[in-house]
């Protein structure tokens, strides 16, 4: 099981690098911005505050989003850029787990290997798993040196409990990707319907905060229970959002598992 | 002692039947020839007996347990090479072989095959050429010396030289009791390895014979040259096809005994006789001939 772990680790290490390393790269410019941001304070609230309370609940703007770091994160770096890598690393991971190996014929050399199905699907999770944690580690967890070098104060505690959250949504992503690479043999296709039902997720979390007769949508969306300000500026996650991400990984990886263990894997 | 037992084994894909009711057995330290051509079944069958896709029905025991069951147990006395090897491009020979090392322990006559085979397992997957990749999906089959080794076309698309470097190492193994399934189209390759042969038609089993058996029903093509005229009705009878007439010369096809035929021969002086035995392909088109007049006689009744 390790063998395939470790295998999977180095051929994927070089995304996984460049994820990481662009994630850094965005972290660097905001915290190398922040100090001018933060100079601008006065202006800056006037400015929130004539936004609409929609597109500021929306786009998980907040009146202290420019006025501390972890509020000016929030916005800039991890409501929209870090998701959106999360999601691509995640999908890419997962497409390739098991439909990318059929795909490509490869699935053939594991299964005829003394090793179970159980075994290998297990050890195609995980090692798509512990990246994800990594990634999210490295691109979360940076800021503390950053912060340093800029002399910018932040509260680590904040940092963690995103951390926590953002785990849990990129798991989320990666357990879909996962229960629909365990279906489909082409890599496309799980890349398509995982991204279309994550387009649709992130809509219904527009839709409900423009329109309060449609605000129930928003419980559809996991863009309403990933809320990096609110875990960056007040270190709250909501119950729910543990509830819903928890259920989705529990469903997806249960499901994927039952489903390649019975399926035709060529 | 049967390594391979296939009962009433059925595989549909919707509503595609591509195996139906296939039965058959292999014995330990035969070559057993599946063969059939492209689209009858062959592919299907072995990548149920591998536990790749699952049975619609029917059951499938290797050394006597279910193949589908302890898939993952008896991979470890099980070798396979698929007709078209896949690989991961990215990885070397070497890198194929460490894991396959890693999961299954240290294999024993590693540098041996690689030597034999002269490979070289620096390159990476996407350098190989396809007789390379062969070569590398056949060390990968054998480097845990299999006691079953379960083939797909091995030697499609190599060239002779290949050819007879993978023949001259299967018959090696048959040697020190290795079974053999292989699936083939090439007739001489399942003519000089095989014991035995299944021959497999739209996912049907049509035929079963030892080799010896199927030599037995062998055609032959005589050519005769006579010094005189001849009489064409003379030749015309049961398990005689004449194929050509010239003046002096008669171009005749037989199924099975020669004997009458060589009777009818000695009222006439011949200037020269040529007896060809046809080739394994003659006679496997003959039971597809065979097979396709059986169902043409149901239609019209």
């Amino acid at each position: 099981m390790w063998s395939i772990i470790k295998r999977n680790f180095r051929d994927r290490r070089g995304s996984l690098l460049i994820y990481s390393a662009f994630s850094v790269a965005l972290l660097w410019m905001y915290i190398a911005l922040y100090p001018s941001f933060s100079n601008q304070t006065g202006s800056l609230e006037q400015l929130i505050a004539s936004y609409p309370e929609g597109f500021l609940k929306a786009f998980n703007f907040d009146i202290k989003s420019f006025t501390t770091v972890e509020g000016f994160l929030a916005t800039e770096q991890f409501s929209f850029v870090w998701p959106l890598l999360v999601i691509l690393l995640s999908l890419s991971f997962s497409g390739s787990a098991f439909s990318g190996e059929i795909e490509d014929g490869t699935m053939q050399i594991l299964l005829s290997q003394p090793i179970s199905r159980l075994k290998l699907f297990f050890s195609k999770y995980l090692s798509g798993l512990l990246m994800i944690i990594l990634f999210t580690f490295i691109s979360i967890y940076t800021v503390i040196p950053l912060n340093m070098i800029y002399d910018i104060p932040y509260k680590s505690d904040n940092f963690f409990t995103l951390m926590i959250l953002a785990l849990l949504f990129a798991w989320s992503i990666y357990s879909i990707g996962i229960f629909f690479s365990s279906i489909f043999s082409k890599k496309g296709k799980v890349l398509f319907v995982t991204g279309m039902i994550l387009v649709v997720m992130y809509v219904l979390n527009i839709i409900s905060s423009i329109k309060d007769s449609l605000s129930d949508l928003k419980y559809f969306s996991f863009f309403y229970y990933f809320n990096p300000a609110k875990a960056l500026v007040y270190n709250q996650v909501d119950y729910w959002s543990y509830l819903a991400f928890g259920i989705v990984i529990i469903f997806c990886s249960v499901a994927g598992l039952i489903y390649f263990n019975k399926r035709d894997a060529i | 002692m049967t390594v391979i037992e296939v009962k009433n084994l059925s595989k549909s894909f919707g509503k595609v039947r591509a195996v139906e009711d296939l039965n058959f057995s292999v014995e330990k330290g035969e070559i057993f020839g599946f063969l059939g051509p492209n689209g009858a079944g062959k592919t299907t069958t072995i990548r149920c007996i591998m536990d790749f896709v699952k049975p619609t029905s029917g059951e499938i025991k290797l050394l006597d347990r279910n193949a589908n069951i302890n898939s993952h147990c008896l991979k470890n006395k099980i070798g396979y090479l698929p007709g078209n090897v896949k690989l991961y491009e990215s990885w070397s020979g070497s890198d194929h072989f460490s894991l396959l090392e890693a999961i299954s322990g240290k294999s024993n006559n590693l540098s041996m095959l690689v030597e034999k085979l002269d490979f070289n397992p620096g390159m990476k997957a996407y350098q190989l050429s396809s007789g390379n990749r062969q070569k590398l999906g056949l060390i990968m089959a054998l480097m845990h010396e299999p006691e079953i080794l379960i083939m797909d076309e091995p030697t499609v698309g190599l060239d002779p030289l290949l050819q007879n470097t993978i023949y001259d190492i299967l018959e090696d193994l048959r040697s020190k009791g290795t079974s053999i399934f292989m699936s083939s189209h090439n007739l001489p390759e399942v003519e000089r390895l095989c014991n035995r042969v299944g021959i497999i038609k739209d996912g049907k089993m049509i035929a079963q014979e030892s080799i010896d058996n199927l030599r037995s029903k062998r055609i032959h093509r005589i050519t005769i040259n006579f010094n005189d005229k001849f009489a064409i009705q003379d030749f015309v009878f049961d398990s005689v096809e004449v194929v050509e007439t010239f003046p002096d010369r008669i171009v005749l096809s037989t199924k099975g005994d020669i004997n009458p035929l060589i009777k009818k021969l000695s009222n006439y002086e011949i200037q020269d006789i040529s007896i060809e035995h046809a080739s394994l392909e003659e006679v496997f088109l003959e039971f597809y001939a065979k097979d396709k007049t059986q169902k043409e006689d149901k239609c019209g009744q």
